[in-house]
């Protein structure tokens, strides 16, 4: 059995309780081993470490690296921003000697940075086998049409994530179909959701992901799947908001990867944390 | 006895060389009879004084200091030549390039020069007189292309009495050019101005027109080519084939429509276009019912000529030729991987530049209607997107396609003559009208004709309420722009045709690595290939206009013309040549030749020998090295002037060194 250190970041600790959740259903219903990371802290990710300048934004993400070490099958960040900064971190590490240096005198001793750092997508495309989630699928997402929608994060800078094409991402594709969804071309499947402007500029969230709704509905999903849950904010959660400002009446459901597959293999909504995302409304089929 | 002349240039040289010390630190060295320093020793007066001392101190050999031997070593020969010297008893010293340019001590960089000029001395000493070698040539070309490049070509070399023979892998003659509406920046009518001239080259009595014909491959050298042509099977018998269509109207195949840039659909047998040249029919195989398992053969007993041969056999011609011509074209590049948000070509409204010229003419599959793939409808608002595979460092294509601004802006244009009320709209990076009268064809395409560019690249297309919505920024107003398309025109980049780069291995020749083969120097030797005798025309060398590519085609043809109208060549004698006696017939040599240079040849005792093909050789020493016994050397370029020279400039009195071959 492979066992992964597992970093849950901030989001899924608070408010994204259901994909953690959610996450470890579907984990161990393929004996995939989580372990989770002993005293983690922040990835770095959060305004705070920009503009704080200096190596605060490396240092962070570096010292989860260094505790992970080489203790499992790599590290697994779900969250989006979590895997970013990881990579990002990793990347600057191997080329810049000089904060290697100061990283290992922050940590007080060196620095070790070269585990191996996965996506949620990555490791379940490394851990499941299409064939066994088709024989275990129950049917729950066959007739359902869904949009893959993978942000920004995950797949850029192409450079340093190394992952998937970055204008045309396609790796959720062959577990969601295996699952028995299917996936029609999705044209709006990185396009910018706002990003954490929901704080400040509100009105931008709210604009960028109507675009994405609308453009999702006009392709006919039925809901659709992310893996970050600041996408998955800005989508559910204002959801509402959109309709208030813009006059629509959008009831699109947003599912995490790992809730679509859950639905997959049998779980209920309730189990998974469906239920309590702003549009609970299931999909019909569901 | 040396001639030893340095040139001021002007200050170009004095100002950094004190020449009249150079002079006399030559006129010091062994065998040096007379050193001078000229003003301006390329000039008329300056050549006057070489010949007088050439011929007043019975010199027999000449070292001039000046400029790179690139610029007018050709010049200093033909003084030599005047005077009554061995052109070859020429050695020049770059002291100009090499040396006053780049330094600016005056007392370093006239050392320097001193250095050179004694390891000069130290070499021409070991110069011996050369000859060139003329052989005969075939006179007959051979023209690979039957595009607008190969055209010209072929028509120009005809018309100066010389056979051609053009070969063509499509079923017509025309290429691209033949498939295009209107062309900038005059509006005419491509097909009126093209049609007349494909008619001549199947009229000329100079000229071998083979259609469906590929090069298989290409032996010998300059002048005495020896090549093979594979004649595709068409099914079709050409002698007896009369183009009345009936075959086509009939087959009950359909077929991809090449012509038509994959728009509508043709028949398994069909005539390319309507006024294709030769007009016959030809069968693809691929789609035809009787080559895949059926019984049909309706074109066979229909065809009142009695053309059809379903039995036909490729043929392989072997023609001889003096010279080559290549003229392959380009193809548009396949965007659909590179840009997969632009629908990766799922939406069938998103059309090519090329697809659009289509919809455009009159003979394409709407009759010259505007109407758009999905649905017939005639799209109102039009949106083109240029540089799509052009000046893209993202997608790893950072060339310029050098026509796309202006063939959008034209088709811009007769969007707006087409459909009246209809609102083009164009997204560009930079607008670039670099031609006669292009900037101002450009301009009316804004003013007359009410287009909008927009400078910005588009980000994405995707369909919204059965319309395509294009994305993309306004980089000079510095905001994102939303427009709602019926109908969306891509202008794609530029390639090599499909197997130039298989064609330029056959011609030994090189392709840069954009895939377009590579002239011999960019500015002065813009058609000539590499290899001697294979010139290039037209768009293979590089993405062209029709004006550019006429004019290169006929400076192609000009070069084959020159190069056949003497029957013989005459070939530079700086080449590799053979000592016999101690050649031991290994033939690494021939192993090495970039350009097939070197023949077995046997003496009169039987034994094996290598020899060198003089006007094939290019004078690049490769031989020279890889040769074990030392056998093979390069003239004008012998080991014994090579060490004079090193030896000369490793001297422990010289001072430092410089060590410099140019």
């Amino acid at each position: 059995m492979s066992v992964y250190s597992y970093f849950p970041g901030c989001s899924l600790k608070s408010g994204a309780t259901e994909y953690d959740r959610s996450f470890r259903l579907v984990a161990d219903c393929f004996g995939i081993g989580l372990d989770e990371l002993e005293d983690w802290n922040c990835c770095g990710a959060s305004p705070a470490p920009h503009h704080w300048g200096g190596d605060l934004g490396i240092l962070l993400p570096a010292r989860n690296l260094h505790i992970a070490g080489a203790s499992h099958d790599g590290i697994v960040a779900p969250c989006a921003g979590c895997f970013n900064r990881l990579k990002y971190a990793q990347h600057e590490l191997s080329r810049n000697d000089d904060l290697r240096r100061r990283t290992g005198q922050a940590l007080g001793q060196p620095v070790h940075y070269q585990t191996d750092v996965l996506n949620l997508v990555q490791l379940l495309n490394r851990e499941i086998d299409p064939e066994d989630l088709a024989r275990r699928a129950r049917g729950r997402l066959s007739g359902m049409t869904l949009g893959t929608y993978y942000g920004c994060v995950l797949v850029r800078p192409p450079q340093i994530v190394r992952y998937d094409d970055p204008a045309n991402p396609v790796k959720m594709e062959p577990l969601l179909k295996a699952a028995g969804a299917t996936i029609p071309y999705f044209p709006f499947k990185t396009e910018c959701c706002g990003s954490y402007m929901g704080l400040a500029r509100k009105e931008i969230v709210l604009r960028a992901s109507r675009r994405i709704i609308e453009v999702a509905l006009e392709c006919g999903v039925d809901a659709l799947v992310t893996v970050c849950p600041l996408c998955y904010q800005n989508l559910d959660l204002r959801q509402r908001q959109i309709n208030d400002v813009y006059g629509t009446d959008y009831h699109l459901p947003v599912l995490y990867l790992t809730q679509a597959l859950g639905l997959a293999l049998g779980f209920s909504p309730e189990e998974l944390g469906i239920e309590a995302h702003a549009v609970n409304r299931p999909p019909s089929a569901l | 006895m040396i001639g030893f002349f340095i040139c001021q240039c002007g200050t170009n040289i004095s100002a950094t060389v004190d020449t009249g010390k150079v002079a006399a630190a030559a006129a010091a060295m062994r065998g040096v009879a007379v050193a001078e320093s000229i003003q301006y020793t390329c000039s008329d007066p300056g050549q006057a004084t070489i010949a007088e001392a050439i011929r007043g101190k019975r010199l027999d050999r000449v070292v001039i200091a000046a400029c790179s031997p690139r610029m007018h070593e050709a010049t200093f020969r033909r003084a030599l030549e005047r005077a009554g010297l061995n052109p070859f008893m020429l050695e020049m010293v770059n002291i100009r390039e090499q040396c006053s340019w780049i330094h600016s001590d005056a007392s370093e960089a006239t050392r320097k020069a001193t250095d050179l000029a004694r390891k000069a001395v130290a070499r021409v000493r070991h110069h011996t007189p050369l000859l060139a070698r003329k052989t005969a040539a075939v006179r007959r070309a051979l023209v690979i292309g039957g595009g607008i490049a190969g055209i010209q070509a072929a028509l120009d070399i005809a018309a100066a009495g010389i056979p051609v023979t053009m070969v063509e892998r499509s079923p017509s003659i025309g290429g691209n050019m033949a498939r295009l509406d209107k062309t900038f920046p005059t509006l005419d009518c491509s097909s009126c101005i093209l049609a007349p001239l494909m008619v001549e080259v199947k009229q000329h009595e100079n000229i071998e027109l083979l259609v469906n014909s590929e090069v298989d491959d290409v032996h010998g050298y300059a002048g005495n080519f020896e090549v093979d042509i594979r004649r595709k099977s068409t099914c079709v018998d050409e002698e007896k084939c009369t183009g009345c269509m009936i075959c086509q109207d009939k087959c009950p195949a359909r077929a991809p429509d090449d012509f038509n840039a994959g728009l509508g659909s043709s028949k398994a047998i069909s005539i390319a276009f309507p006024q294709a040249v030769p007009l016959i029919a030809s069968l693809r195989k691929e789609h035809c019912r009787r080559f895949n398992g059926n019984k049909c053969r309706l074109c066979q007993k229909l065809c009142p000529a009695g053309a059809i041969d379903y039995g036909q056999e490729e043929a392989v011609l072997r023609r001889s030729f003096g010279a080559i011509v290549a003229a392959t074209g380009y193809d548009h590049y396949d965007w659909k991987a590179s840009y997969p948000t632009y629908g990766m070509g799922m939406y069938p409204d998103v059309v090519t530049s090329l697809q659009y010229e289509r919809l455009l003419s009159a003979s394409g599959p709407t009759g010259g209607r505007i109407r758009r793939p999905s649905d017939g409808a005639e799209p109102r608002q039009v949106v083109f997107v240029s540089c799509v595979g052009s000046r893209d460092e993202s997608v790893g294509r950072p060339q310029c396609c050098s026509v796309g601004c202006m063939y959008t802006a034209k088709q811009a244009v007769l969007t707006r003559e087409h459909i009246p009320d209809s609102q083009a709209y164009v997204f560009y990076m930079d607008m670039r009208a670099g031609g006669k009268d292009y900037e101002e064809f450009a301009r009316r395409a804004q003013t007359r004709y009410g287009t909008l560019f927009i400078r910005g690249r588009v980000g994405k297309i995707f369909p919204r309420r059965g319309k395509l919505v294009v994305m993309g920024t306004d980089t000079l107003a510095g905001d994102q722009v939303e427009i709602e398309a019926d109908l969306v025109v891509l202008a794609t980049g530029l390639d090599a045709s499909a197997g130039a780069g298989e064609l330029a291995r056959k011609l030994n020749i090189a392709c840069d690595r954009n895939g377009f083969m590579t002239e011999e120097h960019p500015k002065l030797r813009p058609v000539e290939a590499a290899s001697a005798g294979v010139f290039l025309a037209g768009a293979c060398q590089g993405p062209k206009d029709i004006p550019a590519t006429v004019a290169h085609a006929g400076a192609a043809a000009a070069k084959v013309i020159g190069m056949l109208a003497r029957g013989e060549l005459e070939a530079s004698p700086m080449v590799a040549a053979v000592t016999e006696s101690r050649c031991a017939g290994c033939f690494k040599c021939r192993g090495v030749c970039p350009f097939g240079a070197v023949e077995k040849a046997r003496l009169p005792d039987g034994r094996p020998v290598a020899r060198v093909i003089g006007s094939v050789c290019r004078g690049c020493g490769i031989c020279n090295v890889a040769c074990p016994p030392g056998a093979i050397s390069l003239n004008g370029f012998t080991d014994k002037e090579l060490i004079a020279e090193i030896v000369e400039v490793l001297k422990p009195d010289v001072g430092y060194r410089t060590l410099d071959f140019g």
